[in-house]
């Protein structure tokens, strides 16, 4: 008997190879089409549309002449610069804040205390409570007339401005406490899958808690926690309604501006161009968040 | 350099007791081998010494002080751990320095240790590296020097050949004994490989069950168990009970069920004791003798490369049997067997 | 456990725990109990400071509530507009994301980064677009528009875990069930969805809740005709009348059920759905 070698593969075989990897090419864009499709009508159609409108011109409705009059606007009248600093204000301190606090509770954690399980899920709670519900609960709180300032009134002090002021801090406290859950899941995630062993080798090379924490458990951490906080950050920066309620009269965050001359003043134009810039800080800082995280991915697995 | 002991070590994790009553001492300079089945609480007493876990009664010592109050990171104890846990965002340098980092050693210092200890184990080149760019055997031994780099006073081992290939580890076990007696530094190390045991150990512990089941030197473990668990577990060994019916020419006459049996053995023992007697394949030859000699049929035949091993089949009892060369027995051959009068007698049935 | 040597003597968990406790309390209990307080306040007493407590108690905030159509309305659309999200969202997400989990699809990258935009991208700046957009469409203030845009920024949640759950699929498993004589259809049916009903339950819980409490985007693309809870509580809590009995009214029956839903579904929960779906970038 002959042996059979392996010749080349007959044209038949070929094109019936060629034929399948069209097939399979129409197949997955099959599959693709329904979210990706949705997604593309959706949100990158509007996305053009905030970026055309912004220069003036529209992909969908009267296409008027290109322009750049509402970013000279936005750089030249105070109070939008003024507004976007202010997001940026929220977007930063929230952040700090939020990733300094849920850093440590994540960390404690870790240790077993009694109740940890009633904890783990009360801690939770905040996730699914709308960030309105929760600055109508922190406002029936620290508001000027608020439950607190009730009771230290009780005691003749002066409860401090919490609302309503210049730096926002009543709305960066509910920012935090919205937040500091959300980042705490992601966060323990990370932190529950670093494995024991490491901690342990950690401590057996003398590595006292606090130590464990800073050397092993935090590095190990940094995808997770990077992630957490750049979308914190770039959430409380494009946030509406909690500013709207809580900021002073000036300076307004940049989304409530948007807002007005949405719904207010119908100028389309100048939201356009305040979200592009919005959008383009945003974009800016996530480029500089693949930076870091590249910059450190050798280390990280 | 110290000396570590255990005094009634009890640790239960819910139902389950992974380790109950555990005396152990391990001398200064010491390899004290742990050897014991999967899940029998090696690990459990390694982290229990470590200070990583609490022990639920007993206690520890360490030079003969109580180390309950030490919490792990304060105990001059080094751990090479069996996943090596090595910081995976650490280089090897890194890796090696970070217990003296943890001890505050200055720089220049630091930078020399680790420089030695990664040379001893033979990484000098590789020192900034990550772990996941190196092979199995690599990281255990950056695991080893991480661990030795600190000088501490116990070093303790927990199955750090266990993932490594066949040869290497038959290499890589020589090199921790050169470098064991080298430190002379007090070392318990916990393996399942009863070779492994055998080949390094000053001393073995054998556990079973979270018990400590005997402590002897290598040979002693090996030739005279005092446990039929040692007996099996180290090596292969033909189990038969036995009674004591009487004695003949400083012999003890055993009745086992292949027969009555010549026994000789340094301790006394009674008319009626009943025990078990452990031949070792390898003692056991096929040809004819006056003492203890029996006939059976050849049942199986397998050729190991330096040895055959058979299986005999004395009345009702299948004996094991070793001798060197190829099979020169067919199966179903009628043969006699030579039992030696001096098994391991177990005073356990 | 880190800190199982934190604190010598054993006071380490217990301090942890009072910490933690005594933040629950102040941060989370004594204000939901506030809340449903200014929900029961007596609206003839009122409930002004320096009283603690509200000096009489009544149901009438809730009577007045519910006798307007504006609550109803509000609860309706809600309840209705939430379900038919996370449908939309399933039926989207399974196919794409069995793609993105299982297939070598072209051009993955962009893909990924397509569903990731909706998450990273402040909400206002899509409510700009597809508000100056639906208004064109005519689909501005409609139920169906409001449906549409929450589904734009709560479907990258569900296509991400669904991803994550199709990938954490053993290829093993697979090529068992084909060894065993399983064709395409049983192999989808019988193995696939079944292993990834898991994820789907999480990612339809994210995308029910997420759906509940979405704002901006309803607000600018719904409001007046459609209003959603949160919009209406908007309503009760902005401007310069605040209605803090309203609010809480509307607060209550907006966090009842989502929070009952967390309670139910806190196995859904679980830490690698959410790390799945947010974690990595
Ligand atoms: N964290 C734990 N929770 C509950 N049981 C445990 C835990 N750790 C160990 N055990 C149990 O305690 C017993 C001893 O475990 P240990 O890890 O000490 O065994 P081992 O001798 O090291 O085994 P191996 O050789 O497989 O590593 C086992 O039965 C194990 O199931
Ligand atoms: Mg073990």
């Amino acid at each position: 008997m002959g042996e059979v070698l392996p010749g080349p593969v007959p044209a038949v075989e070929r094109s019936r190879l060629a034929a399948r990897r069209r097939r399979d090419r129409w197949v997955d864009l099959l599959l693709l089409l329904p979210g990706v499709g949705f997604l593309a009508l959706f949100l990158v159609v509007p996305l053009a549309q905030v970026f055309l409108r912004s220069v003036g011109l529209a992909l969908i409705g009267e296409a008027g002449h290109f322009t750049w009059d509402h970013y000279r606007q936005f750089w030249v009248e105070a109070q939008y610069r003024d507004g976007f600093f202010f997001s940026l204000w929220l977007g930063v301190a929230s952040t700090v804040i939020s990733l300094a606090t849920a850093l440590t509770f994540s960390a404690l954690m870790q240790v077993r205390f009694p109740g940890r399980l009633v904890v783990s899920v009360l801690y939770k709670v905040p996730l699914v409570v709308p960030s309105l519900v929760a600055a109508f609960l922190i406002l029936s709180l620290v508001a000027p007339g608020g439950i607190l300032a009730r009771l230290v009134a009780h005691w003749g002090w002066e409860w401090p401005r919490l609302v309503y002021d210049r730096w926002g801090w009543g709305i960066i406290f509910v920012l935090v406490w919205h937040n500091v859950p959300f980042m705490m899941v992601i966060i323990s995630a990370v932190m529950a899958g670093i494995a024991q062993d490491i901690n342990d080798a950690a401590r057996n090379l003398g590595a006292s808690p606090w130590e464990v924490f800073r050397f092993v458990t935090v590095p190990l951490s940094m995808p997770g926690v990077s992630a957490a906080a750049l979308l914190v950050f770039i959430q409380v920066f494009g946030a509406f309604a909690v500013p709207s309620l809580m900021e002073s009269a000036y300076p307004l965050a940049l989304p409530v501006i948007m807002q007005t001359e949405m719904m207010d003043r119908a100028n389309w134009a100048l939201a356009s161009a305040l979200g592009s810039v919005l959008t383009i800080a945003s974009a800016i800082v996530l480029f500089a968040y693949y930076r870091l995280v590249q910059g450190r991915e050798s280390p990280a697995r | 350099m110290a000396q570590v002991e255990l005094r009634g070590v009890t640790k239960a994790y819910g139902a389950t007791a992974a380790v109950q009553d555990v005396h152990l001492e391990a001398r200064d300079g010491e390899f004290l081998t742990i050897l014991g089945p999967s899940g029998c609480g090696k690990t459990t007493t390694l982290r229990i010494i470590a200070g990583l876990l609490d022990p639920d009664a007993g206690e520890v010592l360490l030079d003969g002080q109580p180390v309950h109050h030490l919490p792990a990171h304060r105990r001059e104890t080094a751990m090479v751990f069996q996943s090596y846990a090595l910081f995976p965002h650490m280089t090897v340098r890194e890796n090696v320095a970070f217990g003296l980092r943890m001890r505050r050693v200055p720089g220049e210092e630091r930078l020399a240790r680790v420089e030695e200890a990664l040379t001893m184990v033979e990484l000098a080149g590789l020192g900034d590296r990550y772990p996941r760019a190196l092979s199995g055997g690599q990281q255990q031994r950056v695991a080893v020097a991480r661990a030795v780099v600190t000088r501490p006073k116990v070093l303790l081992f927990d199955e750090p050949l266990s993932n490594l290939d066949a040869k290497l580890r038959e290499r890589l076990r020589l090199e921790l004994r050169t470098l064991q007696q080298r430190l002379r530094v007090t070392t318990i190390y916990v393996t399942h490989d009863q070779a492994e045991a055998l080949v390094l150990s000053d001393r073995i512990a054998v556990m079973d069950r979270g018990r400590v089941v005997e402590v002897g030197l290598p040979t002693e473990v090996y030739r005279r168990p005092r446990s039929r668990i040692t007996a099996e577990f180290l090596g292969i060994a033909n189990l038969i009970p036995a009674t004591i019916v009487g004695s003949r020419n400083d012999r003890y006459l055993a009745e086992t069920a292949i027969g009555r049996l010549e026994v000789a053995w340094p301790e006394p023992l009674a008319r009626g004791d009943a025990v078990t007697l452990s031949f070792r394949p390898e003692d056991i030859r096929i040809a004819a003798g006056a003492v203890n000699c029996l006939s059976g049929a050849v049942q199986q035949a397998v050729y190991l490369g330096s040895i055959t091993d058979y299986l005999i089949r004395v009345d009702h009892v299948v004996v094991r049997v070793q001798e060197p060369g190829a099979p020169s027995r067919r199966v179903g051959e009628t043969v006699s067997l030579v039992l030696p009068t001096v098994p391991a007698v177990i005073r356990e049935r | 456990m880190i800190g199982t040597r934190l604190f010598p003597g054993g006071s380490g968990p217990w301090l942890i725990a009072a910490l933690f406790f005594g933040l629950t309390l102040i941060g989370l209990i004594v204000p939901m109990i506030v809340g449903v307080l200014w929900s029961l306040v007596n609206p003839r007493a009122g409930w002004f400071p320096p009283n603690l407590v509200p000096p009489s108690l009544s149901l009438d905030n809730w009577r007045a509530m519910f006798s307007v159509p504006e609550m109803g309305e509000a609860a309706v659309a809600s309840f209705t507009i939430a379900p038919l999200v996370t449908a939309l969202c399933a039926a989207l997400a399974l196919p794409t994301g069995f793609a993105l989990g299982r297939r070598a699809v072209p051009f993955r990258r962009a893909i990924e980064f397509l569903v990731l935009a909706p998450i990273i991208m402040p909400g206002i700046v899509i409510a700009t677009g597809l508000g100056s957009m639906f208004i064109r469409f005519g689909l501005a203030h409609t139920v169906l528009g409001v449906i549409l845009v929450q589904t734009v920024v709560v479907l990258p949640f569900m296509i991400r875990i669904v991803t994550a759950t199709f990938e954490a699929v053993p290829q093993d498993l697979i090529d068992a069930a084909r060894n065993l004589g399983a064709g395409p259809l049983s192999l989808a049916w019988r193995v696939l969805i079944p292993l990834v009903v898991p994820g789907l339950f999480a990612g339809g819980v994210f995308t029910f809740i997420g759906s509940m409490e979405e704002f901006v985007l309803t607000f600018i693309v719904g409001s007046p005709h459609v209003r959603t809870l949160p919009v209406l509580l908007f309503a009760y809590l902005g401007g310069r009348s605040q209605i803090f009995t309203y609010a809480a009214v509307v607060t209550i029956v907006l966090l009842v059920p989502t929070i009952a839903l967390l309670f139910t579904a806190e196995r859904a929960l679980k830490q690698e759905y959410l790390a799945a779906g947010l974690g990595k970038m």
